[in-house]
Order: structure tokens, then sequence, then C-alpha cells
């Protein structure tokens, strides 16, 4: 039980670390590309796409 | 450095993980939701974007796999479990290299009907599930890899 426990939060960990890293490499680039406005009608759409990765793995890390 | 690469490897496969969960469940559950051709339209703009973070977790994540497996030839315990994280990530490369790349490529250059784009993307995502579950076995295992290293270095 307790090396379960310790795989679980080592993995969440790194793939929480993982989802960081695609959300300020990939999303924020591409956000940042985009006009302010034009940014913020497609961050309307991003934004709960983010909510489900980062979920699955900040809270089991946490 | 005898104990650097097997950290670079762990940390390296679990990011990997959590980048491909990220695109399975961010970017994937949002571009089915488009018609073919917008679809196709917002990748071309989005996927320049998703190189960098790919190729920063899944090279070194193949790479160091590779290296600890040869490492390790005179512990079988050792090289055992190496063998199964270096398996899941060449597995994941392959299938990267052999259909999301190449119909990636399509994509950017706008080249599918709109019949060929779903079902293109109906397996682009099977496909991203299965490459997933490899690089979560390889996770799995790389931290078994990892206490084994620790145990013996």
């Amino acid at each position: 039980m307790k090396n379960t426990i310790s795989i679980i939060a080592i993995l969440s960990i790194g793939a929480f670390a993982g989802n960081m890293i695609n959300i300020g490499l990939s999303h924020a680039m591409y956000w940042q590309s985009l006009e302010p406005l034009d940014f913020m009608k497609f961050f309307k759409i991003d934004f709960p796409l983010l909510l489900q990765p980062t979920a699955a793995t900040l809270l089991p890390a946490f | 450095m005898k104990k650097i690469l097997p950290e670079i490897a762990v940390l390296t496969i679990c990011g990997a993980l959590g980048i491909l969960l990220a695109m399975g469940l961010g970017f994937g559950i949002f571009w089915k939701t488009l018609e073919p051709i917008a679809f196709m339209n917002v990748f071309a703009a989005e996927f320049p974007y998703f190189i960098l973070p790919t190729v920063l977790m899944l090279q070194p994540a193949l790479i160091s796999s590779i290296a600890l497996f040869i490492r390790f030839k005179n512990e079988k315990e050792i090289r055992k479990t190496w063998l199964y994280v270096m398996s899941g990530m060449i597995a994941a490369f392959v299938i990267t290299s052999a259909y999301h790349l190449p119909v990636n490529l399509g994509f950017i250059q706008l080249k599918y009907t709109a019949e060929e784009i779903t079902t293109l993307l109906n397996i682009w995502l099977l496909l991203h599930w299965v490459r997933f579950a490899a690089v979560f076995v390889a996770a799995v295992f790389a931290l078994k890899g990892f206490r084994q290293i620790n145990q013996v270095v």
C-alpha cells in the first residue's frame, strides 16, 4: 500500500510538471501569438480544457 | 552522474506522461467538438507549439531509458526493468513517428477531405491513448528501476 501511494505521488507530481510545461511552452506561446481580443475569445474555449488534465495530475499529487 | 541519469529518466518519463495526458484530455476533447475542416485549421495553427514540450520530454526520456538499459548490462534484474521502460518508450516513439507525425503534417498542409479527417482524427486519438498507456507502463517501471539502482549504487 505504501509503495502504491509513493508510485502514485511521484507519477502524478511528474505528470503535473509535464502538464505545466505543456501549458507554458505550448498553450501560452500560442496565446502570445494572438491579438489580445482573439486571445480572450480563445482562452474562454481553452480554459475548461486545461482544467481536466490539471485536476487529474494535481489532485493525486496533492 | 550515476544517479543523475535515473533521475532524468524518471522526471522526463513522468513529464511526458503529463504532456500526453494534457494533449488527450485538453486538445483531444476540443478537437472532437469541431467540424472537420475547422479542426484542421485550428490544428495547423496550434501544431508548431506542441513540438517543443513534446520533444523536450520524450527525447531525453527515450535516450535515458536506452542508456540505462545498456549501462546495467551486468545487473540482470535492473536490466530487465529498464528493458520494460525502454520498450514502453520505444513503442510510444514508433507510434508517434509512424502515425502521428505524418498525419499531423497532412493536417498542417490541409490536404484531407472532411470524411478523411474524421477517420484520421479518431485513429489519432485512439493511438494517442495507446502511446499514453505505453508511457504509463514505462513510468511505473522507471520508478521500480530507480529504486533498484539506488539499492545497488
